[in-house]
């Protein structure tokens, strides 16, 4: 069977779906890209605006508060605004690939763009768990000094950490990292025309 | 009706049924079809204001249609990840074989089955070599040398006619 052959088979599948009126294909185009830029407008000023009330809520310790306790709502809401950059950052970078773009580019920057991520949760603890964690100790151990409470609170507010990084690893294992192997299966495809196994060698 | 509405209408009018046999090589069942239709009509969409600068519409399309379709793929693989790998896990002697369908199909039908039994970049070469793009487009539009294309094309070829021969 030669290529021609193979076209006029080709050509011969049939589709078997009724196109949508021009109006209606319009509109429902319009209507989900619309709801897209919603859904990512809202995020961001669901965001802003738990920024907001935290700064709005330790501005009281802040400026009235022992010294431990300043200090305390200083790293606290610091951290925050660094959480939402750290964030905003990571989505502005992970747009998905344009897809005009060839498709040896755009497997590259969904790559780039998935290891941003993962880099990002797994050093949560860093900019997210350490930064809120220690500053509510602080807030809390300036207020009520060296107590059972205080001691009892760290030990809360150390479990909860440990929680928020364990289950962002779990995030990275079980979601991210499969997903960049499934890019470097293609990858490795698309260049050598071999297939990658889950080991990384190639067959 | 703005320029941007009738220039994307014509563009879906002039390449609906090259832009519906990417789903049905991509997506498993009719409402995966469906729904990979929708993806690659609202990336189309989105992506209308870079359309005037497209130096071949054909080109263009295919990039989108391509990188969505091939999107869906990867989502779909990481989430059956653990299961025993349907045919877009690109290990085709683990896939139900085209000849295993021959007896129920036509014969375009036929040839849908085993292009859609490669694997998923090896099913964009041969999508593409079908719909009549140049070795040069191919290129372009998948990021690869016109070389490498000849070389990848060559093995999926012979591939797929070696499944054509056994489902005969």
């Amino acid at each position: 069977m030669n290529i021609e052959d193979l076209r006029m088979e080709w050509n011969r599948l049939e589709t078997g779906v009724d196109q949508l009126r021009d109006a209606a294909l319009l509109a429902h185009v319009q209507e989900r890209a619309r709801d897209r830029e919603a859904t990512i407008r809202r995020r961001d000023r669901r965001e802003a605006i738990a920024a907001g009330i935290v700064c709005a809520f330790f501005l009281l310790p802040l400026i009235s508060g022992p010294w431990l306790t300043r200090v305390g709502a200083l790293v606290f809401m610091a951290g925050s605004a660094l959480a939402v950059y750290l964030m905003r950052r990571a989505r502005r970078e992970g747009q998905p690939a344009h897809r005009t773009r060839s498709l040896a580019e755009a497997l590259d920057a969904e790559r780039s763009m998935l290891e941003a991520q993962i880099r990002l949760l797994q050093r949560v603890l860093w900019w997210y768990g350490l930064p809120l964690g220690v500053g509510i100790v602080l807030i809390v151990g300036g207020s009520a000094g060296v107590t059972w409470l205080t001691m009892t609170y760290t030990v809360v507010v150390a479990a909860m950490v440990a929680g928020i990084v364990a289950l962002n690893r779990r995030e990275v294992r079980r979601e991210l990292l499969p997903a960049l192997e499934e890019l470097d299966r293609l990858r490795a495809q698309l260049q050598t025309g071999t297939d990658m196994d889950s080991d990384g060698d190639v067959s | 009706m703005t320029d941007r509405e009738s220039e994307y209408l014509q563009l879906v009018h002039q390449y609906d049924a090259r832009i519906r046999r990417v789903c049905r090589l991509y997506a498993d069942g009719a409402d995966a079809r469906e729904d990979l239709y929708q993806d690659i009509l609202l990336e189309l969409w989105r992506a209308m204001p870079s359309f005037a600068g497209a130096a071949s519409p054909g080109t263009w399309l295919y990039r989108i249609a391509l990188n969505t379709a091939l999107d869906s793929v990867r989502r779909r693989n990481v989430r059956r990840r653990g299961e025993p790998f349907a045919r877009d896990a690109a290990h085709p002697q683990s896939v139900t074989r085209p000849d295993e369908h021959v007896e129920r199909a036509q014969s375009a039908e036929r040839l849908y089955d085993a292009v859609a039994c490669l694997p998923p970049i090896d099913r964009a070469l041969i999508l593409l070599l079908l719909e009549d793009r140049s070795y040069a487009e191919i290129g372009d539009i998948l990021g690869i040398s016109v070389s490498s294309v000849g070389v990848r094309l060559h093995r999926a070829k012979k591939k797929l006619r070696e499944w054509l021969e056994a489902a005969a």
